[in-house]
């Protein structure tokens, strides 16, 4: 695939903390997956000269393991969340494995379900347990 | 009585219709029914939905270290040039 990404517009560039449909390369070829999964946007960043965007993710599991996992990584199961957010299953975001992803159509892409490659925003509360699993990891200092 | 007629008296004596009203409307009925009983679907009746190209979602299993480890070889020369700046990082 080398340089040549379909990329999106940089001004599309969706928000921290907002969870996108991610299409994960196909294992052994590379080639743009087939299939999407939800992920959690851990930062953004650009290259104003090219007009590129780049987000690092985290991948969203129906694995929950919630008692190994449950203080390390954010879990959504609440229902109402769930449906607000078009998620079929409740997840769990591995904040333990990050990639940093182009903008491209070749990384991301809508479920069949619906038109939005954006699911939507973490809520107040979400929020609040991700820092404090961030802070469980170390990854930040202060709650 | 068959369906149609027995479809335009619960129409009259319920709803307080005339006769042509309750005939047409014990007309759709039967209709239905007869697309009902012949297994046709109801789904021309309605309107086509926007076509949606999106992919399926499959998140059963969970995305492993070697995975991440070649997702960022398949794109790290995309992030060796240019001049990418922060936008967003959690702190």
């Amino acid at each position: 695939m080398g340089l040549h990404y379909d990329y999106f517009h940089t001004n599309t560039l969706p928000r921290l903390h907002h969870i996108v449909w991610c299409r994960l390369p196909e294992d052994s070829s590379g080639e743009p997956g087939s299939t999407v999964r939800p992920s959690l946007i851990r930062a953004s960043k650009k290259d104003p000269t090219t007009g590129r965007g780049a987000l690092l993710v985290s991948y969203g599991t129906t694995n929950l393991d919630f008692t190994a996992r449950g203080s390390l990584d954010l879990i959504i199961q609440n229902a109402e969340r769930l449906a607000r957010l078009d998620l079929p299953m409740a997840v769990r975001f591995d904040l333990g494995l990050t990639n940093w992803l182009p903008w491209a159509s070749e990384f991301f892409a809508p479920p069949t379900h619906s038109p939005h490659m954006v699911a939507g925003p973490l809520s107040e509360a979400e929020r609040g347990r991700l820092h404090a699993c961030l802070h469980n990891r170390g990854i930040i200092l202060a709650l | 009585m068959k369906g149609r007629e027995v479809a335009a008296v619960v129409v009259t004596n319920n709803y307080g219709l005339g006769p042509t009203v309750a005939n047409h409307v014990a007309d759709v009925v039967a209709r239905l029914a007869r697309a009902a009983n012949e297994g046709l679907s109801m789904n021309p009746l309605r309107k086509p939905s926007a076509r949606n190209d999106g992919l399926v979602v499959s998140y059963d299993d969970e995305v492993t270290e070697d995975q991440v480890r070649k997702i960022d070889d398949l794109v790290r020369e995309e992030f060796e040039c240019g001049e990418w700046v922060t936008v967003e990082a959690e702190s």
